[in-house]
């Protein structure tokens, strides 16, 4: 597809991240006296607030509005898809979980997603995997048959962690968007990096860890051996295009977390003035889960009491 | 091959017609697309996108003009046909390609610059008028290209070959 044919898309997009929160109205929300006041000053924004006993939840209300947006004027349906397939795994996961816990996994599964979650649950109750797209079928027998056969949950969840990796990948490069190919490069890397830490901590087998951690640059291999603790995961990562993440590596779990999202952010800026292409579709995206994902830590702290100060430190950066 | 003058004169002014016209067509569709897509979440901002999208459809009326003007000059409209020699009518195709080619590139190029200036209302409407001026900068470089068009075909006609 030719990167003009998103004209039209980028400016729809353009006119809605107007509607975006700013730096200033973020901090506004963290300033704020308690969580009636976070919503209020949302509402004012244009988010959707429930009414008295209304089951909405205003960030999901949010992301869905984004998402319909998205949908509607992405010429490409395969740049939607490659930004929804990850959840595909998510509700496989809480679809598999829920079958073999007798509960009913409907509460559980997350939007965006390329599967419907009627069909979802119905391949997995029955045990009927031809019914799910293709690119789930394969790791859905598998994590079926590691619950059902070798009764390991944590088999299932990482065959399942790492066949949502590579089906990004793959999606991610057929969706024509080189933002999307960046930021899940990074997250495939932040995953293997996670998994090479907790096995080495945990002593689990190279075997173990290497089959657990996803295809990707770099290779898994070379990261698993270079990372027997956080210093040394510190000093490789140094000598990677991503040293922007060493020190965080060296620090903690939630600080390399925290640095990926700030990468993430760093790399939609990047793409702040395209005006064609997919890629100001796909920053929109980013931008809109980090918004709601900072409107619900903002909501929660808020219900909780939480200092305005140690609010301010769980927030992610934004990309207005 | 006496008429051959006449060929090469009316290819020229064909292709300053064509090619300007198909640079403009590309521009103003791209900033229509642009100017739809913004007009879709504020019809408010129509009057300013839309004199983004008609900036880069001068391109096709300045080929237009040259054709028109060389074809009167050579007697192709009028009915006053005259010998065209080879080497003037050569000359007349050479003296419409700055249009041809000017109006093509810097169509096409204002039509990019005019999509960048409509995401620019899109974020910033009171910025409008530097978004518009923008675009209107790439215009210079088509009324070069029409002058020296037109400077040519006055010239050329004065010519005796």
């Amino acid at each position: 597809m030719h990167e003009t044919d998103y004209t039209f898309a980028v400016a729809r997009i353009r006119a809605n991240e107007t509607k975006l929160l700013s730096p200033a109205q973020l901090s506004q929300l963290i300033a704020a006296a308690d969580a009636a006041e976070v919503r209020r000053l949302l509402a004012d924004r244009g988010w959707r607030m429930p009414e008295a006993g209304e089951p909405i939840d205003p960030a999901e209300a949010a992301m869905a509005d984004a998402w319909a947006l998205i949908e509607a004027c992405a010429p490409d349906p395969a740049l939607p898809a490659a930004l929804a397939v990850g959840n595909d795994f998510t509700n496989l996961k809480a679809a598999i979980k829920c079958v073999f816990s007798d509960l009913d996994p409907a509460g559980y599964y997350v939007a965006p997603a390329l599967t419907d979650p009627d069909v979802l649950t119905k391949a997995i109750t029955e045990a009927e995997f031809s019914l799910l797209p293709d690119h789930l079928q394969a790791p859905a027998q598998a994590a079926y048959r590691a619950i059902a056969e070798l009764h390991s949950g944590q088999k299932a969840e990482l065959i399942l962690d790492k066949a949502a990796l590579e089906t990004r990948t793959d999606f991610a490069a057929k969706s024509g968007s080189a933002l999307l190919q960046r930021i899940t490069a990074l997250t495939v890397l932040l995953a293997n990096l996670k998994i090479a830490l907790r096995c080495r901590r945990m002593g689990k087998s190279d075997e173990f860890a290497l089959d657990a951690m996803a295809a990707g640059d770099p290779d898994p291999a070379a990261l698993y051996a270079a990372c027997r603790d956080p210093k040394s995961a510190a000093e490789y990562l140094a000598s990677t295009p991503y040293a922007y993440l060493a020190d965080a590596a060296g620090e903690s779990f939630t600080a390399l977390e925290k640095a990926g999202d700030n990468a993430i952010v760093a790399m939609l800026q990047d793409v702040k003035y395209e005006i064609f292409g997919p890629d100001p579709l796909v920053a929109y995206f980013y931008a809109k889960v980090a918004e709601t994902k900072n409107a619900r830590i903002i909501l929660s702290a808020k219900a909780a009491g939480v200092p305005a100060q140690s609010i301010a430190e769980r927030v992610r950066e934004i990309y207005v | 091959m006496q008429n051959l003058g006449y060929v090469f004169a009316i290819l020229g002014g064909a292709l300053a017609a064509a090619l300007a016209g198909v640079g403009s067509a590309i521009g103003v569709g791209r900033a229509g697309r642009a100017a739809a897509g913004v007009v879709s979440e504020d019809p408010s901002k129509f009057g300013k996108v839309l004199i983004l999208q008609i900036l880069p459809g001068t391109q096709g009326l300045y080929g237009f003009l040259i054709a028109f003007l060389l074809f009167v000059q050579i007697g192709v409209i009028g009915g006053d046909l005259q010998a065209l020699s080879t080497a003037k009518g050569l000359m007349y195709f050479g003296a419409c390609m700055p249009m041809a080619i000017g109006g093509l590139v810097s169509a096409i190029q204002q039509g990019n610059t005019a999509v960048a200036g409509v995401n620019v209302v899109a974020k910033r409407p009171e910025e409008s008028g530097k978004a518009i001026i923008f675009a209107a900068m790439v215009e210079t470089y088509a009324v070069i290209a029409l002058l020296i068009s037109i400077l040519a075909i006055f010239s050329i006609t004065g010519l005796s070959l």
